[in-house]
């Protein structure tokens, strides 16, 4: 489990009063962790520094509508997931749609040319899944977070996560099985 | 056998692995939310679209009147200098029906 995403140090801080020094201690904190969730979403260092450094902008600009120091782990992670999701749709639109697109976003993904083949087809594979299903096994898998903070970091249900999860590694399995 | 699950997990670790602890750049904030004055925002200005025509329209109506306003006032004036001194009318009254054919 990645603890580098976990909620920790604003709750001692007089978090409120100083934005600017908080959010900077959030970054410090958390920000490989988000870096490397978006690394996992994307497979490209320098788009998901992009993201999280959106994501640090975001909760700082909306930092006094926070309504608790804990919420803002939980509001980077959506902002990072939702960065993410936008960062592949442009991804896509520049590609053209053109079918497999995703495929060859992934093989040429710099961040996993280091990777052996094996990882690199299943994260090939995790890039041609719907966007929901993709963020509901990376969350779930990579983050291992529980149903209850995937859904909020997704903003749907409990139950709705339980079946796309479910429905998402089906996917994923049949998905490796055409590859092989 | 590793499962679908499995996979996952692996291959996500791994990727996640590229990016060393401590190797995040620094981070770029904006610059600081204005300070609350105590004032409210000013609230849209929803008739700055129609004033300018509106000036404009009263701009006109008000040279109109006025050029009336002043027409009377001097057809009045001149009727008076008429009435004051008989047989000496307006050159420009006496001329203007012989001038037509």
């Amino acid at each position: 489990m990645d603890t580098d995403t976990q909620p920790a140090a604003p709750d001692a801080l007089d978090w409120r009063g100083d934005a600017r020094r908080t959010v900077t201690s959030l970054y410090e904190a958390h920000a490989v962790g988000l870096i490397r969730l978006g690394v996992v979403m994307l497979g490209d260092r320098a788009a998901a520094e992009d993201v999280v450094q959106e994501a640090f902008c975001g909760l700082y600009r909306r930092w006094k509508h926070l309504s608790s120091p804990g919420h803002a782990v939980p509001y980077l992670r959506s902002s990072v997931m939702n960065g993410c999701r936008s960062a592949l749709r442009r991804r896509n639109r520049s590609a053209g749609r053109r079918p497999g697109a995703e495929l060859e976003t992934a093989e040429s993904a710099e961040s996993w040319a280091v990777l052996g083949e094996e990882h690199r087809d299943v994260l090939a594979a995790l890039l041609r899944l719907p966007d929901r299903q993709r963020e509901a096994l990376v969350l779930r898998y990579y983050l291992e977070l529980a149903e209850a903070e995937i859904a909020e970091a997704m903003g749907i249900s409990a139950g709705t996560v339980k079946s796309t999860t479910s429905r998402a590694l089906a996917a994923l399995g049949r998905l490796l099985e055409e590859s092989r | 056998m590793t499962t679908t699950e499995d996979r996952l997990r692996e291959a996500t670790r791994a990727a996640a692995g590229t990016v060393a602890q401590g190797s995040a750049p620094p981070l770029a904030l904006p610059d600081p939310p204005r300070r609350a004055t105590g004032r409210r925002p000013a609230a849209p200005r929803r008739w700055a679209g129609w004033l300018t025509p509106l000036a404009a329209a009263a701009s006109v109506v008000a040279v109109v009147a006025g050029s009336l306003a002043a027409g009377q006032l001097l057809s009045g004036a001149a009727h008076q200098r008429g009435g004051s001194h008989p047989g000496a009318g307006t050159p420009s009254a006496a001329a203007v029906p012989m001038a037509i054919p």
